[in-house]
């Protein structure tokens, strides 16, 4: 291998050399020196290239959108602003609109809540007093009814937003609960269904309540759970 | 393999939605359209998620889906121009002693046209091999390998003009 083509290669990737390539660095000071200013060049540019942050939940969102449908934020105006040029349909399409989103965010809880495997099983225990406090900060109320018992409580990312999800157990078994800030005003309360387990959800103003049991647990048990834990 | 799986498309996701954002953001240099970018195009992803036969294949095809993106919302223009190998103005850009006198490194790189930077980003930011750039890029490996090879001599030539190069950078002549 001549210099030239050995500057070539090491020009267009100083770190994977080939064993020719590396016998002729080996074999010239020049090339050795270039190629270590090479690396320390690319050490910079790869400092400069991760150096802007990520949004905060981006895989979340992305996942979110692309497995249940939800379009970009772009694409998502354009067609809002498509619809309101047609004013009979504004109303409807919104409503609609709102529904979907509402949808996929519910849809979301609930696969959290599937897969969150291990916040079921934890059971290490939280005082009352700690979950009033947690949830308090999203401005809803819980009551304390007795002879439950909270087994868990974290603050998950859900959609790309910042959740409570509590699990209780008691005479009815054990239940989670998932708060989500945010909701759009879609429908006011709906029932889902997946991998053995129901959830209801409801709109509490701008705040998703989703209370989650076992598919045995049917819409009327759900609600009074919801009940007996919020205020 | 995979198939169309689910927690499959969670963990390449989860796994790989930082750096995609950040090529992004470097194509489009607005935090917002990158993220609209990587959305619309991880949502074409995951509608053709099985077609990935090799996941070797797979991170790759994803900054391509990325890239394709983002061309299609800039317009057949800038496509024309980021397919454009013109090393005329790779040269002038090399030239312009004065405008990089003081620049840092992010602000030369951007100065770099877009046949050249685009591989250079693709193999620091996300580590590909040549190979996977010229498939991103839709070229043969020669050609990566030389835009590549390129873009690195420019790069080097204009850090030193700028001042900011602490090794004793002599210039080269274009291989």
């Amino acid at each position: 291998m001549n210099e030239l083509e050995a500057r070539r290669q090491l020009l267009a990737d100083p770190r994977r050399l080939s064993a020719e390539l590396r016998a002729a660095i080996e074999a010239d000071p020049k090339l050795s020196a270039l190629r270590d200013e090479l690396l320390r060049r690319d050490a910079q540019l790869h400092r400069v290239l991760t150096e802007p942050a990520v949004p905060e939940g981006l895989a979340d969102r992305i996942v979110l959108n692309a497995r249940f449908g939800m379009r970009s934020r772009r694409l998502g105006l354009s067609l809002a602003a498509a619809v309101a040029a047609i004013a009979v349909g504004v109303p409807s399409y919104l409503r609609l609109h709102d529904n979907r989103l509402e949808l996929a965010r519910d849809q979301a809880i609930l696969q959290h809540v599937v897969e969150g495997t291990d916040e079921l099983a934890d059971n290490r225990g939280v005082a009352p007093a700690v979950l009033r406090a947690s949830v308090a900060k999203l401005g809803v109320e819980v009551r304390d009814p007795p002879g439950y018992r909270i087994r868990h409580l974290a603050n998950c990312v859900i959609a790309g937003i910042e959740s409570r999800h509590f699990v209780i157990e008691g005479p009815d078994g054990i239940v989670s609960y998932v708060i989500l800030p945010g909701a759009h005003g879609g429908a006011d309360e709906r029932v889902l269904e997946r991998s053995g387990m129901r959830a209801l959800f409801a709109r509490h103003g701008d705040v998703t309540v989703a209370v989650l049991g076992a598919e045995s647990m049917d819409r009327g048990e759900l609600e009074k759970m919801m009940r007996k834990v919020l205020a | 393999m995979f198939g169309r799986s689910t927690a499959h498309f969670d963990r390449v996701v989860r796994a790989y939605a930082a750096e995609l954002f950040r090529f992004a953001l470097w194509l489009a240099r607005d935090r917002h359209r990158a993220e609209d970018i990587l959305q619309e195009a991880l949502t074409r992803a995951w509608r053709n998620w099985s077609h990935v036969k090799d996941e070797g294949a797979r991170r790759g095809w994803l900054y391509a889906i990325v890239r394709n993106e983002f061309y299609r919302d800039s317009g057949r223009a800038k496509r024309e121009q980021a397919e454009d190998v013109d090393d005329e103005t790779l040269a002038q850009v090399a030239d312009e002693r004065d405008f990089t006198r003081g620049l840092e490194l992010r602000q030369i790189l951007e100065r770099l046209p877009a046949p050249f930077m685009e591989p250079l980003v693709l193999q620091n930011l996300g580590g590909l091999s040549c190979e996977e750039v010229a498939q991103v890029l839709g070229v043969s490996t020669g050609a990566a390998m030389t835009r590549i090879s390129r873009a690195r001599s420019a790069l080097r030539e204009l850090l030193c003009k700028a001042g900011e190069d602490s090794f004793a950078v002599r210039k080269e002549t274009m291989p």
